[in-house]
């Protein structure tokens, strides 16, 4: 139980595998988004390294991999990305807090957890894409938002109904993806946290 | 992604600008280059890095005041002329390619699909064009441009190893540095080893363009010989991290020295950010 203390501890989650792990994180946040794109699924799969680095190393660690993510695909690919920041650190938190409380270890759990991330990553999200980019993204959801908007809906409602029908798959998806991979992994590859979190 | 394979070494002239030149490739990896990095000697090549990062938060915020697309369209074309004249159109094209996506669906969202009460600039069958919408996406996209130009002339002309180097000579942390530049690196290393399993999975016979379930069952066999791969490299790296002092206390001393410079620059066009903002909350 101390290795998950020290996760929820902001100045004893970042060992050296933590810091290691968060470009790792990050990778991986990258390389969910271009599978899905080579396949052709209607998913982001954008903070599966987040969620990942939160199963593994607790919040605060995901939270930095998030906002680290952001910076550095903003500031070395596409600057557009750097304002979700805030969204991908959200996420790693929420999903750091719940694996320390035991949210990994039944289905019921891990349900509600998937709703949670889906919850946070709306509330964080909408003020954004309708505050700073009048309710687009550049992405193929944009024809949800437009289908809303169409309808006479404003743009508060379409962009929620856009966020409504995406997000609930991704974040289902996200996080068994996350678990499963990780439960892949064997045990003494998995930092401490990670092991203490899926003891399986 | 070979044909991105440029060798860049930071350098230091005699008089303390920091800049980079170009070598032979053939020996570097390209997992080593930053993707937005673009080689010059330009000005905006040798203003320190951080007074470049410090511009964009003043631009950006002036490219909101006003409520038509006046003034960030005067800021966007100032930078365009600017980058041009500076022979970094490259980086201009960047900027407006990056845009291209998120000007269409403005453009269709507000100008096209979404119904307004006024009469139409142009209708044509169930398809109307509105001048408000088209007016408030022009404006939308014209501020997001502004901040998009102005981070990635800002980025692309710094090689993330100098921005690291920069930003820890300021203080930050050189292990947040450190995930930043490893960060950055492995981006391109980890698309290069996707296209490598995604390649190795098709020659298997994974079904790329099947079904749902399918293409699902894909997206797992594609991953997980990626993350499993890369958490137990993570056990590697730390050791090796571990064994170079990566936890020790104590500042460190950079291979790629930055000139301290701008200090005084970069905290005024922070400030200036301010009475900007109060402008374009009041404009």
């Amino acid at each position: 139980m101390s290795a998950i203390k020290d996760g929820l501890r902001f100045k004893t989650a970042f060992t050296t595998t933590a810091w290691v792990l968060i470009p790792v994180a990050i990778g991986i946040n990258l390389i969910g988004r271009f599978f899905t794109q080579t396949l052709n699924l209607p998913l982001f799969l954008d903070t599966i390294g987040t969620t990942m680095a939160a199963f593994l190393a607790g919040p605060w660690v995901a939270a930095v991999a998030g906002v680290l993510t952001n910076l550095v695909i903003g500031l070395t690919l596409e600057a557009t990305s750097i304002p979700f920041g805030i969204v991908n650190a959200a996420i790693g938190i929420v999903a750091g807090v719940m694996a320390a409380y035991g949210f990994l270890r039944s289905t019921g759990k891990i349900i509600v957890m998937m709703l949670c991330l889906t919850a946070i990553t709306i509330i964080t999200a909408m003020p954004l894409v309708v505050l700073v980019f009048e309710g687009v993204s550049g992405s193929g959801v944009d024809a949800v938002t437009g289908f809303f908007a169409a309808s006479g809906r404003n743009m508060v409602e379409s962009v929620l109904g856009q966020q409504l029908l995406t997000t609930p798959g991704d974040k289902v998806l996200t996080v068994l993806l996350a678990f499963a991979l990780i439960k892949g992994v064997p045990q003494r590859y998995r930092p401490p946290f990670g092991r203490e979190v899926i003891p399986f | 992604m070979a044909s991105r394979a440029r060798r860049v070494v930071p350098q230091t002239d005699q008089h303390g600008h920091t800049g980079v030149v170009e070598t032979d490739t053939a020996t570097w990896s390209p997992a080593r280059v930053a993707e937005l990095y673009e080689i010059g000697n330009t000005w905006l090549h040798r203003a320190h890095p951080l007074t470049k990062l410090a511009a964009v938060l003043p631009l950006s915020v002036a490219g909101f005041a006003g409520d038509t697309v006046l003034v960030p369209a005067i800021i966007l074309a100032a930078a365009v002329l600017t980058l041009v004249v500076s022979r970094l159109g490259i980086i201009a094209l960047k900027s407006l390619r990056l845009m291209a996506p998120m000007t269409f669906a403005l453009v269709v969202i507000h100008g096209i699909v979404r119904p307004y009460d006024s009469e139409p600039l142009v209708a044509w069958g169930p398809i109307s064009v509105n001048a408000g919408g088209l007016a408030l996406a022009g404006t939308t996209a014209a501020r997001i441009a502004v901040f998009v130009i102005a981070v990635t002339a800002a980025m692309a002309t710094v090689h993330p190893k100098i921005f690291a180097t920069a930003l820890i000579q300021r203080g930050v942390s050189h292990k947040l540095a450190y995930a930043y530049l490893a960060g950055a690196e492995l981006i391109p290393e980890m698309r290069l080893r996707a296209t490598q399993i995604l390649e190795a999975q098709q020659s298997r016979g994974f079904d790329t363009k099947g079904s749902l379930p399918r293409r699902l069952r894909t997206l797992f066999a594609l991953l997980k010989p990626l993350l499993v791969s890369s958490l137990i490299g993570v056990e590697m790296r730390t050791l090796a991290l571990e064994s170079r002092g990566f936890s020790l206390p104590g500042r460190r001393t950079a291979a790629v020295a930055v000139r301290e410079r701008g200090r005084l620059l970069q905290r005024s066009l922070l400030l200036a950010s301010i009475p900007l903002l109060v402008l374009a909350v009041i404009w």
